[in-house]
């Protein structure tokens, strides 16, 4: 539960995440029910914004910065498993915590396996949401973290040359320079030169790292070790 | 025979007609109760918090009682609708008969 703060919109919250302060969305269409959920968050310490209508919602990017969505399950024209799915076309979708007003079993489960944190119904206690929200909040902070990396890795590997690339995909499957330059008919000399500027561009200090950079870019291990 | 039948058909309607009223108004009331337990738990915060905003904390009392007479409204509907319903039925020998001791 994140810590206890007045309510002065703006300069609480901290978390690890590189850019904004986080922003909950809250989209719901009952205004009452929607106030309501919007000063207990804020009251956490939270920065709240609040919807009354999925297309509201969606047409507002909220994707594009850190947060979470506490999304009502039955919202008038779409339904909110519809809306989840919206979401997940963002390059940064949302983690989505559903409120319902009673336990639809069948609807939570389709709910969870689309990725989302929580399923609540309305009179769950004050913790379930707060702790939901914080989870929700973390794992977007990771996911963006997560993904930032992989952004910063591609942009690494782009600026490989072909030859270097050659040299890559072959250290990774574990080959020595001996191995690799028979392969690539290069020489020792000029195997240790691509491989020296492989490590520097890729800023990469072994191998081990090298390979795992290489799971996560899918780059594929070429050549036997012999 | 047919009227036995008769009067187990219409015992399943009413028992479904029912168990529809009992979801659609537990659905209905889900609305502003959650909203009443949300503005209290709010309320615990901002109290608990080094200023509290009396102002938003005005408004959430205001709201809690707002939110109790939309659940009393629902009720008292719930309560017209099935009293209208049960002096109709009185008319039919079968809820006559029950009726008298």
């Amino acid at each position: 539960m994140p810590p206890l703060r007045a309510t002065q919109p703006g300069i609480h919250f901290q978390t690890d995440t590189l850019h904004a302060c986080p922003v909950v969305h809250i989209v719901d269409d009952d205004r009452s029910s929607r106030l309501a959920t919007a000063r207990l968050l804020r009251a956490a310490g939270h920065t709240v914004r609040t919807y009354g209508s999925a297309t509201e919602f969606l047409s507002a990017s909220p994707s594009r910065t850190p947060g979470c969505v506490v999304l009502d399950l039955q919202l008038p024209g779409a339904n909110g498993l519809e809306v989840q799915q919206a979401l997940a076309q963002a390059d940064d979708p949302l983690p989505v915590i559903f409120l319902s007003g009673r336990g639809d079993v069948p609807q939570s489960v389709q709910a969870m396996k689309a990725g989302a944190v929580d399923f609540l119904t309305k009179a769950d206690g004050a913790d379930l949401l707060l702790n939901a929200v914080s989870q929700a909040l973390a794992r977007d902070a990771a996911d963006r973290r997560k993904r930032e990396h992989r952004t910063e890795l591609r942009a690494r590997y782009e600026r490989l040359s072909a030859r270097e690339r050659e040299v890559f995909a072959h250290l990774i499957s574990g080959q020595l320079n001996k191995q690799v330059g028979f392969d690539l008919g290069i020489s020792l000399q000029t195997t240790k030169i691509h491989r020296h500027r492989v490590f520097e561009k890729m800023q990469a200090d072994s191998v081990v790292q090298l390979a795992r950079m290489a799971v996560d870019l899918g780059v594929d291990p070429v050549g036997k070790i012999r | 025979m047919g009227r036995h039948h008769q009067s187990n058909d219409r015992e399943v309607d009413s028992e479904a007609a029912l168990g529809h009223l009992v979801t659609s108004i537990a659905h209905e009331l889900q609305q502003p109760l959650g909203a009443i337990l949300r503005n209290a738990d709010a309320a615990a915060l901002i109290l608990g918090s080094q200023a509290p905003n009396l102002s938003e904390l005005r408004s959430i009392v205001e709201d809690i009682r707002e939110d109790n007479q939309r659940a009393a409204t629902i009720i008292r509907n719930l309560k017209a609708r099935v009293e209208s319903p049960r002096m109709e039925r009185a008319a039919s020998p079968i809820a006559h008969r029950t009726k008298s001791p």
